[in-house]
């Protein structure tokens, strides 16, 4: 009874300090994986469940890991035996980097909820407009395909 | 907003009537009065349309459902794992990066490495290269702090 399923990622991933959550497509579910780095917790929607995608464009930001590799740069520029003429050109490239991460967080930013029958769950792995829109195409016509044929298995009511 | 066709059928509804046991029918093995309509994949128990909870091609009873969930016998209901290996190789790296608090780390990440072996990893990981990166980490750390009080003793003793 206890077959192994082979999952495979779907787009969207946030590499976040205490927990990295993530999406992953089976044969016939998703599965949300939250908790933390050390523990997982598991969330399953079944295709036939699934009711719609609803991609919300809001602001999100999403502090994740690798912006840390800007801090030892402010911390050089600032505190480090850095001359006058070479502080501002790194200081804007580090300005300029963290108004792109900002920029982008407010204009593409969204949320991603898998809306079934008893409610909707959210998708914490998705956290910006395109890779939304990957997940779509690449669940879409899956569930689609999940749903048409359970419709026409089931024998209809004469 | 992309909508599928579940968004626009009516919720199968089970009346009274579906589940009222006619005389030569089977009924339920927790409800006597109600029909049985399926059977447990797994246990065999006839079951009413209320107890069957269909999962993929199978159908289980409540307690097989349980039994599943809480002994972990079906993937499809586990709701989630304590990860044994990333504790392991955590504890592995990064006292190691102080260096003097390793010789706490390192035994400590060979024994949840050695002690929690068989435990399973993450369901959707395919590989466990932490676990005996973690084991073999650790066992480097302590050869490590061996051979340095080894050398501290050897030379005090020359001495």
């Amino acid at each position: 009874m206890n077959h192994p399923i082979r999952y495979r990622r779907l787009p969207g991933r946030i590499m976040g300090f205490l927990a990295c959550p993530s999406a992953w497509l089976a044969d016939d579910h998703i599965l949300l994986i939250g908790g933390s780095r050390f523990s997982e917790k598991y969330q399953r929607v079944y295709f036939r469940d699934l009711e719609a995608l609803l991609i919300r464009r809001k602001s999100r930001f999403v502090i994740q890991w690798p912006y840390v590799l800007l801090v030892p740069f402010l911390l050089f520029i600032f505190f480090g035996p850095v001359s006058t003429q070479a502080f501002f050109p790194i200081f804007a490239v580090v300005a300029i980097l963290v108004a792109v991460i900002v920029l982008i967080s407010v204009r593409f930013g969204c949320y991603l909820d898998l809306a079934t029958a008893v409610g909707n769950v959210p998708v914490r792995s998705v956290a910006f407009v395109w890779t939304a829109r990957r997940f779509a195409a690449k669940v879409g016509p899956l569930v689609q395909a999940a749903q048409h044929a359970s419709t026409t298995e089931t024998p209809q009511p004469q | 907003m992309l909508a599928f066709p579940a968004c626009f059928t009516e919720p199968s509804r089970i009346s009274a009537a579906d589940l009222k046991r006619g005389e030569n029918e089977a009924s339920c093995f927790h409800h006597e009065s109600k029909k049985a309509v399926q059977v447990c994949t797994r246990c065999g128990k006839f079951l009413c349309a209320l107890c069957a909870s269909e999962f993929g091609n199978d159908v289980l009873c409540p307690e097989c459902l349980v039994a599943g969930e809480v002994k972990r016998s079906d993937m499809r209901l586990e709701r989630g794992r304590t990860l044994y290996d990333s504790i392991a190789l955590t504890l592995a790296v990064a006292p190691a990066m102080t260096l003097t608090f390793s010789i706490f780390g390192a035994p400590a990440a060979l024994y949840v490495a050695l002690r929690y072996w068989k435990r399973p990893d993450s369901i959707v990981r395919r590989f466990r290269w932490r676990r005996w990166l973690a084991a073999f980490l650790g066992l480097a750390q302590i050869a490590f702090w061996i051979f340095a009080f080894v050398l501290a003793f050897s030379r005090r003793v020359v001495r």
